[in-house]
């Protein structure tokens, strides 16, 4: 196990190190430069702005330079807003997206899996049918038609709950939160339905019915702790495309994460902005997808990591 | 436990159910309390704002952008303010005394003009801060308006080949003591000179506190010092900002808001609820948000107009075709602004057939540019476009035509770019278009280096002069991306350039537009409008076309 993890660590490190080093090559070949009034400055103006930023010189040079400062913690400044340091930005905006995105997975599991299960118990029932027909609307309808929806009705209509804003009260995160919670609701409760219908067929289950074990426990300490484990597997993934893929309802309930600042960075050319968001990202896809590597043996005890020697 | 998953389930299904039909019955929600007509001034005098950016940045020295520039020139003075499309003396205590040649002027500062760290603003601090401005060692992203004004040795002191590069000593300010300080510029001052000092680039800066902060200068509310009718009290960044009243301010007296609450919301529709639901007292609004809010708020609804002109380049550098002046003026004629504005705008902007937008800058006969210029140049109809291609095709024997049409991306240039297209290919039978739709770095490029035929292209003034609109179109400058040149039209704005004499210059601004549109080396479309709504209680919020992008320093709340 730990060899496994050493080795598991070492891979993480060098599939990192590839992303950072394509995305600063792709970012290199985007056309344009950060400065805002390129075109209005002369050539030898723009030459003067190019050689202050270092810009001027070889892009491997440029790439040593900027591991070399990114290794001592330095990952510049962002050139849309007046060099501000990028760690400090992302020290202020990944948190609020980290909030944002943790809440609307824990709801959508929990509201997922319980779904899931009624309708995996229910199966052919009427709540098996209306509980999979919110899972297809919620996977077919994009999050921020829900969103609009949410907003329109509980902020604008009835004024139950704030507009927008970010404001640390909880009735600040309940629209963003559900609106965003919608696709992983969906995605959680077809899986896990899908895997309780499987397991309650199997053998064990029958076993653990015949020796008269109340079917309360046997649904939850036999059949939805085996059929937990394919709806983990998809919870890691998802968590990191929440996380960072939060930007619409970001923008829509005007919240200062950072899901915006990353389409804001490529389309400005604000190159430390774009290195600083994608690795972000990079690291919590990698370190997500190691994590529920390790949980499922965890959860399931035959899933050995390491093939003989274990 | 199981009761408890139906019970949620229950509430599930419940709660789509409701956003379901709440969808169908399309109830309207009526807005906010009417206000009375009372003029009588609210208690509180405050201002609630959404806005789509964040600052970019505090530091004049690296102000770019309209939402920095305007935030600037709400926390900060210089020697002038645009106000009411005037400019006034702000730290200036009034005219400045001129020597014969208007190449040197002495300014006086105003008695008991402060710091917010109540230090007082001293000629030394402009001094300083121009000399920051043209110091290279700041990074300075827009001080070529030194330059354009022509305060002395600015461009040599820019210009990395000169001998003074870099060499701020030699620039055209001094103090002749603490309240005294002397300009002096390269040629007699342009009529734009005393506007021109009320942009951030021209304001006071505090060596002291800059050297102090070092790094940190300009990243945060507390790390700058105003001077100007308000104060930055917070800056959190990403989510807004607010501006309190600044006591220190000479004219504090006159500043009836004691606080502006800014938001920094992206999305137009959530700032539109916003505005519905009474959170903020006004928004600018745009695309169908225009008629909706119109419709919904008649009383509330604003249209103005902007300096900013939009226009198609025409590229006769590479397509040779593009040299023919019938084609050039078919294609010019072949569209309909008017209902491009009508239809596509709605939000007040203006069709144009000129350079030099309207109700922007008098002349010395104190009439607007556009009332005496020559604005006829370029009318025409739809019949006289077909005339002007048919010409064209003799001359040029061709029959059909294709043109590359490049624009920025985004959605509100598709509905503009589709309906140019579908225009030309109307009105010019064998004419086709292609629309060529690119990220603004790669449209950038592609318009620098030529690959294109038409270009959808806006132009926003640096000072408030015609000369901003013009001097981009002589030979050979690099925003005069069409191969156009006409040795008339740059003697025509040289002359201005030189001419000491406002009546004279005014004439020759006005000719050289003139023999531009006669040339139709460009397609004017429109200026620019702005359409926005403010509640009713909201008194003198101004949208001016020169100075700060929205100024607060008049407005006033009444009771509601």
């Amino acid at each position: 196990m730990v060899r496994y993890v050493l080795k598991r660590i070492g891979y993480m490190i060098i599939t990192f190190f590839v992303i950072v080093t394509l995305t600063f090559i792709a970012m290199k070949l985007l056309p344009g430069t950060p400065f805002k009034t390129q075109s209005r400055l002369s050539p030898e103006q723009l030459a003067q702005l190019r050689h202050y930023y270092g810009l001027d010189q070889p892009i491997p040079v440029q790439y040593v330079q900027y591991l070399w400062h990114a290794l001592h913690g330095d990952l510049g400044g962002s050139f849309q807003y007046g060099m501000r340091p990028i760690t400090t930005m992302l020290a202020e905006k990944f948190p609020v997206s980290l909030d944002l995105g943790l809440e609307a997975i824990i709801l959508g599991a929990i509201i997922g899996i319980l779904l899931g299960i009624v309708a995996g118990i229910k199966r052919g029932t009427f709540i098996d049918y209306g509980s999979m027909i919110i899972s297809v609307l919620g996977i077919s309808i994009p999050s921020f038609i829900f969103a609009v929806f949410l907003q329109y009705y509980f902020a604008v209509k009835n004024q139950w709950l704030p507009v927008a804003e970010w404001n640390g009260g909880i009735s600040y995160h309940i629209l963003p939160v559900v609106a965003l919670s919608v696709a992983v609701i969906a995605n959680v409760a077809r899986f896990m339905r899908t895997e309780m219908v499987e397991v309650l067929g199997q053998d064990y289950i029958i076993t653990a019915k015949a020796k008269g074990i109340s079917s309360t426990a046997v649904v939850f300490k036999h059949a939805v702790r085996n059929a937990m484990i394919p709806v983990i597997t998809i919870l890691g993934p998802l968590t990191a495309a929440i996380i960072t893929g939060s930007l619409v309802i970001e923008n829509i309930f005007a919240i200062p994460g950072i899901g915006n600042q990353f389409v804001e960075s490529i389309l400005t050319n604000d190159y430390p902005m774009i290195m600083g968001t994608t690795e972000l990202y990079a690291a919590l896809f990698i370190i997500t997808v190691f994590i529920v590597d390790i949980l499922y043996v965890i959860i399931d005890p035959r899933i050995r990591l390491t093939g003989g020697d274990a | 436990m199981r009761s408890k998953a139906k019970w949620s389930l229950l509430l599930s299904i419940v709660l789509v159910l409701s956003l379901v039909l709440s969808a169908c019955s399309g109830s309207k929600n009526s807005d906010s309390k009417k206000s009375g007509d009372s003029n009588a001034l609210a208690k509180d005098q405050v201002l609630n704002a959404a806005i789509g950016q964040d600052i970019p940045t505090l530091d004049p020295t690296q102000q770019t952008d309209t939402t920095s520039g305007n935030v600037l020139q709400m926390v900060n003075a210089g020697l002038t303010r645009m106000h009411n499309d005037k400019y006034e003396f702000d730290m200036a205590a009034g005219e400045p005394k001129a020597n014969a040649d208007k190449t040197e002027f002495t300014f006086t500062l105003r008695d008991g003009i402060k710091w917010s760290d109540g230090k007082p603003v001293t000629a030394q601090d402009f001094v300083y801060g121009w000399q920051h401005e043209n110091d290279p060692a700041s990074k300075p992203a827009y001080n070529f308006l030194y330059a354009s004004v022509g305060i002395k040795n600015a461009s040599k002191i820019q210009n990395p080949k000169d001998p003074m590069y870099g060499k701020v000593q030699n620039l055209g300010i001094k103090a002749t003591d603490d309240k005294t300080v002397v300009v002096t510029l390269d040629k007699p001052a342009p009529p734009f000179f005393l506007s021109i000092l009320s942009q951030p680039q021209f304001y006071p800066l505090r060596e002291d506190f800059i050297k102090a902060q070092g790094k940190n200068y300009a990243q945060d509310a507390d790390k700058v010092l105003y001077n100007g009718p308000f104060v930055l009290q917070s800056w959190d960044h990403g989510k807004g900002w607010t501006y309190a009243k600044n006591k220190n301010y000479w004219n504090a007296k006159n500043i009836k808001l004691s606080k502006i609450n800014v938001k920094v919301v992206k999305e137009l529709a959530t700032r539109v609820n916003l505005y519905k639901t009474g959170k903020i007292d006004t928004v600018f609004l745009s695309g169908d948000f225009i008629d909706s809010m119109k419709a919904s708020n008649p009383k509330e609804f604003h249209t103005g107009m902007t300096s900013g002109t939009f226009f198609l380049y025409i590229n006769q550098k590479t397509n040779k075709n593009f040299k023919n002046l019938n084609l050039r003026k078919a294609v010019n004629l072949a569209i309909n602004k008017k209902d491009f504005v009508d239809v596509l705008m709605k939000d007040g902007s203006n069709a144009s057939n000129y350079v030099v937008p309207k109700g922007f800058v008098k002349g010395p006969d104190g009439q607007d540019f556009r009332a005496t210029a020559d604005n006829d140049e370029l009318k025409g109809s739809a019949t006289d476009a077909k005339a002007y291609w048919e010409k064209a095709k003799k001359e040029l024997g061709i029959k059909t035509l294709n043109i590359n049409f490049l624009t920025p991306d985004g959605d509100s240039y598709k509905k503009w770019d589709e309906y140019i297209a579908d225009q030309l290919q109307t009105n010019l039978k064998g004419v086709k278009v292609t629309i060529n739709q690119q990220p603004w770095g790669n449209y950038l490029k592609l318009n620098q280096d030529f690959k294109f035929d038409l270009a959808f292209s806006g132009w926003f003034p640096d000072y408030q002069d015609p000369m901003t609109y013009l001097d981009m179109w002589t030979t050979d400058q690099p925003q005069n991306t069409t191969g156009w040149s006409n040795k008339k039209f740059d003697s025509l704005i040289k002359s201005a350039y030189n001419e000491k004499d406002p009546a004279k210059r005014w004439k020759y601004l006005q000719d050289a537009e003139s023999v531009m549109l006669k040339d139709a080396p460009i397609v004017p479309m429109i200026q620019g409008g702005e359409a926005w709504v403010q509640k009713t209680y909201v008194k003198g919020i101004d949208y001016p076309l020169y100075g700060p992008q929205v100024d607060y320093t008049g407005v006033t709340i009444t009771k509601h």
